[in-house]
């Protein structure tokens, strides 16, 4: 008998009625865990994968798969520049959009591009959905009202409180994209970023 | 165990007065800056009320009164887990309300005023709400084994190793932190769930499974945990 559980054995009262367990086992109970918690556990853990997965295979930030970027879930990009203290490539798309789709097969498939947009940026996709459901999400809508968007697909380069610093519309190319990126980061790196 | 724990807390003259400076620097800050910055104040409350949450009452014997009833530790962790988030929404709500009060009436009208819509600081307030719960989890973790406030220290180390390697020039060691912070302490923008965007997407399922894990380790931790007499 571990000394330091005597008081939980000496008070602890048995839960079989009239009949005194061993000090042991009572001891032992009160350190035992709840099953509920590993129920708890079990659940989290898939809503944890469910999640993962749905937002993967839908999620405006994932359409296409597009290249070799990572790209941040719309919801977190905010949060994500501030901690990271990087700019944020807003990339506005539809799934429609021809020029969307060279841009995801040429520029983000290229690796160096697709480098050099991990380590400079916090790269985001804002999908648009009007002409597939009649609607954008809240946030889609917002994004696109506040830099202006009207065509597809159209770069914005964003320090993390939201000011714009940059911005392309249409895809002109691997050289001309490479330039905005060049372009972009060097005046996101002359831009103080505004604390929050 | 939440009364006991907010007895204890607030019995405590000098807990008390922080928190006091802390309200009023609150409210000052949110009648200042708003919403959009108004709550950074309030993690430093998160701090002060979770700090040593089990280790002092591990190190002062008062664990052992309290086993001495027929209760499941487990039941004791969480009691002081809930007493902290009553304890920091009040503090919250509070402050909240105070700020509200003070624009309104004592904020002379202009054009350039701040301004605290109800709706925008019910969502920062579930914002720094919900951050607040996390810290909480993870220094409810760290006081089950780490003696006194050490866990703020714990807390610290957690969040420098995970954002150091940011500085490196090593691109694999870059990403791997990325990874690592994702999963252990993961970032969620609030505003943008609560109007509706992401509710079921995968930062809000990490952030919930990150927490339920930090939950879980503690009752896991501290279930096991061999407990000595009290040194004060």
């Amino acid at each position: 008998m571990d000394r330091t559980e005597m008081p939980g054995g000496i008070e602890g009262a048995p839960s079989t009625a009239g009949v005194s367990a061993p000090l042991e086992s009572r001891a032992g109970s009160q350190s035992k865990l709840p099953s509920i918690l590993l129920l708890v556990l079990a659940a989290a853990a898939l809503f944890r994968i469910v999640t993962a997965v749905t937002d993967k295979g839908s999620g405006p930030e994932e359409v296409g798969k597009a290249g070799l970027i990572r790209w941040t879930s719309l919801s977190t990009a905010q949060a994500t520049a501030r901690d990271s203290g990087k700019p944020i490539l807003y990339d506005f798309t539809a799934e429609w959009c021809g020029p969307c789709r060279m841009l995801d097969g040429d520029g983000w498939a290229d690796p160096r591009v697709a480098a050099f947009v991990n380590d400079a940026f916090v790269p985001t996709r804002v999908l648009d959905r009007v002409r597939e459901e009649g609607r954008n999400p809240t946030l889609v809508d917002e994004l696109q009202r506040r830099y202006g968007v009207g065509v597809f697909p159209t770069l914005v380069v964003a320090a993390p409180d939201g000011r714009q610093i940059a911005v392309a519309q249409g895809y002109s190319g691997k050289q001309m994209l490479v330039e905005f990126l060049e372009g972009s980061r060097a005046k996101a790196a002359a831009s103080p970023i505004v604390p929050r | 165990m939440i009364r006991r724990f907010v007895r204890q807390k607030f019995g405590s003259g000098g807990l008390v007065a922080a928190l006091t400076v802390l309200a009023l620097l609150e409210i000052l800050n949110l009648s200042a800056n708003g919403v959009e910055r108004g709550f950074a104040m309030a993690n430093w409350a998160i701090f002060i009320l979770a700090a040593g949450s089990v280790s002092r009452d591990i190190s002062s014997g008062a664990l052992q009164m309290i086993l001495a009833r027929p209760i499941r530790r487990t039941r004791y962790l969480y009691g002081r887990y809930a007493g902290i988030l009553a304890s920091y929404a009040v503090f919250l709500v509070v402050t909240s309300v105070l700020a509200s009060l003070v624009v309104e009436f004592l904020v002379p009208r202009s054009p350039s005023a701040t301004e605290l819509p109800p709706d925008a600081l019910a969502a920062g307030l579930g914002a720094a709400f919900l951050s607040g719960a996390f810290q909480a989890a993870i220094l409810l973790f760290f006081s089950t084994f780490l003696p006194g406030i050490a866990d703020l220290l714990g807390l610290l180390l957690l969040y420098l190793i995970l954002n150091l390697p940011q500085l490196s020039q090593a691109p694999w060691l870059r990403t791997l932190a990325e990874n690592a912070r994702e999963n252990m302490l993961p970032s969620v923008e609030w505003s943008a769930v609560f109007r509706g965007d992401g509710v079921f997407g995968a930062a809000t399922g990490r952030w919930i499974f990150a927490l339920t894990v930090y939950l879980v380790l503690a009752a896991v931790v501290f279930s096991r945990r061999e407990l000595p007499y009290g040194q004060d």
